[in-house]
């Protein structure tokens, strides 16, 4: 196959003459190429013919070319997601072949279509964008449902029909729920979330039952064969891949009666209970574990035995068909009979084509007297009315009786919306219900409306709206209870026939041409002012009154949707669908015609925006074919409304979701709400916005890029020019800058939509990080106020956050010290913050503001070599006097007192209030004395902790120790300042060892010696004249005042006695001689 | 005009001389032959009739793709109808010295070489029981029996030669699954197996394919075509439609 050319070979089988046989041939052989070449060729080729063959007449090419579709779709060698995108493809070209009156191309449609339904409700399932597919195909499905009752569908076409419907009953069952026992190929009801925002499961099935009921009314009352056998093929299939339809597919093959069955034949019934078997055993020996094994085997046997008794009547006679069963499905056309009175007794005229009975009916009549047919008549209606059995008179009576075939009423909904366009052509017969006695006739046939003038239509449509306005409710309530009527099955958005009739006979009836304007123009010259005009403007009233009697109409319509919005919207919509169909098809005709649509759409809009609730507003708005420039500037208005803010919410999302051409709009109108000042409507945006986070596209990138510039805007200093469109970036809510100083309502609105994703994602908070260094800094207290709930949303194990925070720009410490104050703070911080911070203090040397956060999970040693950072902090502010004081807190032990058979967890690891002390007091050369002091003044103020024994053990330390520091006697100062009790110990023990240490060799000690001998005497009097002479007259020249005080105390203790005192005296009393 | 005609396995099978017994390309009574080089457009003015008929495709199915099949297969072919052949037993069984020893082979392999097999053995006594002969017109139709399991190719018609074929066939068509949506219509015919029985069943597989390639819609006509055949030869039919 490699040498064979498929584009040349195609061009050869185009040059031959069309449809011959040798074209036949070549292209029979190209598509055996084709079939053995990869997939996208026939694809490509596929892609260029089609949309040129489409529109074609029927020829070779074109059955050769849809084949080919169909190859494609179902059978090429592909996975099955390529398949399925490639398929959406040749949706629309399907969908009209579907209405083509060449059996060959409906069979060809419906068999594609038949695969591309269950991939498109697969990709439905996931895929929520794909609305658009769905819709076809559930109007691919009723347009086949409809084909399998329609009385002249082709044989191949039902067939076709049967095979379809079972792969949709497939579809809306329940296979099996577990995941993995899931086949893209066979897609069913559990694939579909239960939220999914248009396929609801339940509906799902209960359109499967409704498809099952018609697929099983077909297969006990249709009388062909090939129908049945084609049936019960199908049936096998469900019954092997849904278990929960097995039971139905037994039962319905058991009860199956051969009585309704076309022609004698004992091949046709044989035939029909031999598939059936087939498909049983089939369906045991595939499936030996399931459920109703036992049932089917059964079943089975009950079909062996009615086989057997259906054999044995051998030649069957021929059952005639009761006329209760009056399905007249199983049509096969038959050559034309001659009219025989006598055989007509017997023959079942419900096996003919329409056209055959009507030419039987006329030349029948044709025999009968005008008397005998009256006759005829009047008894036959005698007897129908009488409702007894109907008397024995002639044949003719029969043929009545025969022809009453049951058919569809071809509804007017469903006819094509084309067929509008030619308002000229005939209409389809409607044929009479047989529910109506009087016309029980099918050959009768509507003659064509009369023409009706211009006033005329609109006097019909006058009254029509009044009698609806009278009525129109009670009829509404009434329908809605009788379920099951057709309008309804077609799942029309409203179930009132008339409704749509009514619209259309204003929407088009009156003047939906130039040419009738002009006519009514002429015919209503003479009593233009006969109507009275109820105030409304309209363009040309004086001159143009056919637009004035259109535009009343349509303001009486407006009024009464507008007097019960809510219960009426349905109206609305139907109505401005029209309107818009209508344009479009007078657009086509007069480029220049005038548009209602615009007019009406917006007319209401705001009418309704006051009237209604959100169920009936959403789902109006969204019904609309196309959304008028001032919905937004609308619904921006809705969303600032408190009350109202879900309604806009309701409408915005699935206008972003499912209407791609408005979805920037719509999607930047939710983003700057984002932004609104009121918190109910920034929240609901927010709200909405949310969900699109991080998977739906191209949603995403827009949250990602609008949140973005929030932030920077924020950065962005006052006195810096901004061009137009960064001043308008941010949408109308926002000013063009940031107040200084803030306002924390305003920065609120920058940064609320970011917040609120960083929880979904900390991302969304890292141009804070990037810019908060040139943020003002009133903005930036504000932020960190309004960081506080989504940090702690976010948590510290965040690994995102924790990026960030290892890797913060300079200048936005404040930011993440905030950030780990929010993780730490009445809690024990986490590992992860931990790590974090000591990284960051080993990485990037950060200060010791963040040595706060773990000072208190770290072990002895650790503490000790941090604890200058931590000293090194103060700055003389309360703010870090009062971290600095939680810190000693946190890392040292308090000794117990209550109970010593406690374990003491953490002995080990925290610093004894003595040690905290002497570590203080030996960085004093390290941090300086200034901090070191006031480090130490924190632990005076913690007296629960810095007893007085501690200080004595401390003081006691340093006795013992070589050198003083410095604040040693700063220390003891303060030690007596607090504690009174100590003044005994400090100016007795404590001076005195000072002075064996000699305390006076460093100045500064010794000046606070002798502050502190003051503090102390007179107890440290004793002390004090241990002192040295030089040292002691050194203390009194600095202190005159204690001079006399020791005299005094000299005298005291030993009387006169100079010669025991006497070097103090020498001292002392200097002095005294002076001043003597 | 099927495109199926020319499977490539069948081209890779088919001997040179297949072809050259095929008389005519056309099936001898076409009823819309004529019309293919008339206006396109004037013919398809002409409503619901379907100017452009599909050949149809038939494949006829035994046990073994030897006798009944490919006597179907020789009678339509020479009438020069699209047609494939197809066995449904596991393996291709033919009769050997005795009945508890028959000649066995895989489905696939040539007749060619099953018939220098038997020839090998007992020239004479597969000379006279006819399967040399059957043997030797098969492998001018075609290479090699086919399994009806591991055909691909979508026939229109299926015509299967006892009832066994027939639910074989049905059970095959049940287990692919049927996603392709095609329908087929399956016809079993109940043909003895014998060289006898077999030409008998060629004549009426004729008639039946003649009816259907007339037809002018199939699935409309086959009803009747069924009727008539059963009231014109003597075998028993089934008849069901299926779905590939």
């Amino acid at each position: 196959m490699a040498g064979v050319d498929p584009l040349a070979t195609l061009r050869h089988a185009w040059s031959l003459p069309a449809d011959s046989p040798e074209q036949a041939n070549v292209l029979s052989g190209l598509r055996a190429t084709l079939e053995t070449v990869p997939p996208n060729i026939p694809v490509l080729l596929l892609n260029n013919l089609l949309p040129s063959f489409q529109h074609q007449p029927d020829s070779l090419f074109k059955q050769w070319l849809f084949d080919l579709v169909w190859y494609v779709v179902c059978r090429a060698p592909m996975n099955v997601e390529e398949r399925t995108i490639i398929a959406l493809n040749y949706v629309d070209p399907m969908r009209e072949l579907l209405a083509d009156a060449n059996p060959f191309y409906m069979k060809l449609a419906i068999q594609t279509l038949g695969a591309i339904y269950p991939q498109v409700f697969r990709i439905c399932c996931t895929d929520y964008s794909q609305l658009v597919h769905w819709n076809k195909m559930v109007e691919v499905r009723m347009r086949v449902m409809e084909y399998n009752v329609h009385p002249t569908t082709p044989l191949g076409v039902r067939l076709a029909s049967i095979k379809f419907l079972q792969r949709v009953i497939l579809v809306h069952s329940r296979g099996p729920s577990d995941p993995r026992l899931h086949n893209p190929n066979d897609p069913h009801l559990a694939f579909c979330p239960d939220n999914h925002p248009f396929l609801n499961p339940v509906a799902l099935k209960a359109e499967g039952h409704k498809v099952t009921e018609q697929c099983l009314l077909t297969f006990w009352n249709n009388r062909s064969p090939d129908v049945i056998t084609a049936m019960v093929q199908s049936f096998g299939i469900i019954a092997k891949l849904r278990q929960e339809l097995v039971e139905f597919v037994y039962t319905a093959f058991v009860e199956w009666k051969p009585a309704h069955l076309l022609g004698d034949s004992l091949t046709a019934v044989r035939s029909i209970y031999k598939t059936m078997r087939i498909a049983l055993v089939h369906l045991n020996r595939t499936q030996p574990q399931g459920r109703y094994r036992a049932q089917v085997d059964d079943a089975i046997r009950k079909l062996d035995t009615k086989l057997q008794e259906v054999l044995a009547h051998g030649d069957i006679k021929r059952l005639k068909p009761g006329l209760d069963s009056v399905d007249a499905t199983g049509t096969t056309p038959k050559k034309h009979r001659p009219v025989d009175p006598t055989i007509l007794a017997n023959f079942d005229f419900s096996t003919l084509s329409n056209d055959i009975l009507a030419e039987i009916v006329v030349e029948s009549l044709k025999l009968v007297t005008e008397e005998h047919l009256d006759a005829a008549i009047q008894a036959w209606k005698s007897s129908r009315t009488a409702d007894g059995p109907s008397t024995p008179v002639p044949v003719q009576d029969e043929i009545m009786e025969e022809v009453v075939v049951k058919s569809e009423p071809i509804d007017p909904l469903i006819m094509d919306m084309e067929e509008d366009l030619q308002l000229e052509a005939p209409r389809p017969i409607l044929e009479m219900e047989p529910g109506n006695e009087e016309m029980g006739v099918t050959g009768f046939k509507l003659p064509r409306p009369r023409p009706m003038s211009v006033k005329q239509r609109l006097l019909l449509v006058d009254s029509c709206l009044q009698r609806v306005q009278k009525r129109g409710h009670d009829h509404a309530v009434q329908h809605k209870a009788s379920p099951g009527r057709l309008s309804e099955q077609k799942g029309k958005p409203t179930p009132e026939m008339w409704t749509l009739l009514l619209v259309r006979m204003i929407t088009r009836g009156a003047t939906s041409s130039v040419g009738a304007i002009e006519e009514a123009e002429e015919e209503e010259d003479s009593n233009t002012n006969d109507e009275s005009n109820d105030g409304a403007v309209v363009s040309k009233p004086n001159k143009n009154t056919a637009l004035e009697q259109e535009y009343r109409m349509r303001r009486m319509l407006f009024e009464y949707v507008m007097g019960d919005f809510i219960s009426r919207y349905q109206i609305a919509t139907l109505w401005l669908n029209e309107e818009w169909n209508n344009d479009r098809i007078l657009l086509k005709k007069h480029p220049t015609a005038r548009i209602n649509y615009d007019y009406w759409v917006k007319e209401v809009l705001l009418a309704a925006a006051d009237r209604s609730d959100k169920e009936s507003f959403s789902t109006f708005v969204l019904d609309l074919p196309e959304l008028s420039e001032g919905l937004f500037d609308l619904l921006r208005d809705l969303a600032a409304d408190k009350a109202r803010m879900p309604t806009a919410m309701v409408i915005l999302r699935p206008l972003v979701e499912l209407r791609v051409p408005v979805r920037e709009e719509a999607l930047s109108v939710l983003l700057e709400l984002m932004t609104h000042p009121a918190a109910d409507t920034r929240k609901g945006a927010i709200h909405t916005v949310r969900r699109w986070w991080p998977d739906i596209q191209p949603m995403a990138t827009r949250i990602r890029a609008y949140t973005t510039r929030c932030l920077e805007r924020l950065a962005i200093p006052s006195d810096e020019e901004m061009d137009e469109d960064t001043k308008n970036a941010l949408g109308r809510y926002l000013p063009e800058r940031v107040t200084v100083p803030a306002d924390k309502n305003e920065v609120t609105q920058y940064l609320e939509g970011s917040l609120a994703l960083s929880v979904k994602d900390p991302s969304f908070l890292e141009p804070l990080f990037r810019t908060f260094s040139t943020i003002d800094p009133t903005v930036q207290e504000a932020v960190q106020d309004l960081l506080v709930r989504p940090i702690q949303a976010i948590g510290p194990n965040n690994p995102k956050l924790l990026e960030y925070l290892k890797t913060y720009p300079e200048g936005s410490e404040t930011l993440v010290l905030k950030i780990l104050n929010v993780f730490t703070e009445g809690t024990r911080p986490a590992a992860s913050i931990i790590n974090l911070v000591k990284s960051l203090l080993a990485d990037r040397g950060a200060d010791a503001r963040f040595l706060m956060f773990i000072i208190s999970e770290m072990d002895k040693a650790e503490i000790i070599r941090h604890l200058p950072k931590l000293v090194g902090t103060l700055n003389g502010t309360p703010e870090r006097r009062v971290l600095l004081r939680q810190m000693f807190t946190s890392i040292v032990e308090v000794t117990q007192h209550t109970n010593t058979n406690q374990v003491r967890e953490g002995q080990t690891k925290l610093l004894a209030p003595k040690e905290l002390m002497i570590q203080l007091h030996d960085m004093e050369q390290e941090v300086g004395l200034r901090k070191a002091k006031e480090a130490i003044s924190i632990c005076f103020n913690l007296p629960e902790i810095f007893r007085s024994e501690v200080l004595v053990s401390v003081m006691q330390h340093y006795l013992d120790a070589k050198a003083l520091p410095m604040l040693f006697v700063w220390t003891v100062l303060q030690a007596v300042a607090t504690y009174k009790h100590l003044t005994a110990w400090v100016s007795t023990n404590l001076l005195s060892r000072l002075i064996t240490k000699k305390v006076w060799t460093n100045q500064q000690l010794w000046d606070g010696f002798i502050l502190c001998a003051e503090r102390t005497e007179p107890n440290s009097f004793d002390a004090l004249l241990q002192l040295p002479k030089e040292q002691l007259r050194d203390l009194v020249e600095k202190r005159p005042a204690m001079k006399v005080k020791l005299r005094e105390y000299l005298t005291k203790r030993a009387g006169k006695s100079k010669a025991r005192n006497g070097v103090y005296w020498e001292v002392l009393g200097e002095d005294v001689a002076t001043t003597a | 005009m099927d495109p199926r005609r020319r499977d490539p396995r069948r081209a890779a099978q088919g001997t040179p001389s297949v072809a050259a017994q095929i008389p005519t390309m056309a099936p001898p009574e076409h009823p819309l032959g004529g019309q293919s080089s008339e206006d396109a457009s004037l013919i398809n003015n002409a409503s619901l009739r379907r100017h452009q008929k599909r050949r149809p495709l038939f494949c006829i199915v035994c046990a073994s793709n030897q006798n009944r099949s490919m006597e179907g297969h020789n009678v339509l072919q020479k009438a020069g109808y699209d047609v494939i052949s197809a066995g449904t037993g596991s393996l291709v069984r033919l009769p050997g010295p005795t009945v508890d020893r028959p000649n066995v082979y895989q489905f696939g392999t040539p007749y060619q070489k099953m018939w220098e097999d038997l020839h090998e053995q007992d020239a004479a006594l597969y000379e006279q029981n006819g399967l040399l002969n059957m043997l030797d017109r098969n492998r001018k139709l075609k290479m090699a029996p086919q399994r009806w399991n591991e055909t691909r190719i979508l026939a229109d018609v299926v015509i299967t030669c006892e009832e066994r074929c027939f639910d074989a066939v049905c059970d095959d068509l049940l287990g692919r699954g049927s996603d392709l949506n095609r329908s087929v219509h399956i016809i079993n015919m109940e043909i003895k197996d014998n060289h006898e029985e077999a030409l008998i069943a060629g004549q009426a597989m004729l008639d039946l394919a003649a009816a259907v390639s007339n037809a002018e819609d199939l699935d409309e006509e086959m009803d009747n075509i069924v009727q008539k055949q059963i009231m014109k030869h003597p075998h028993n039919l089934l008849h069901t439609v299926a779905f590939y």
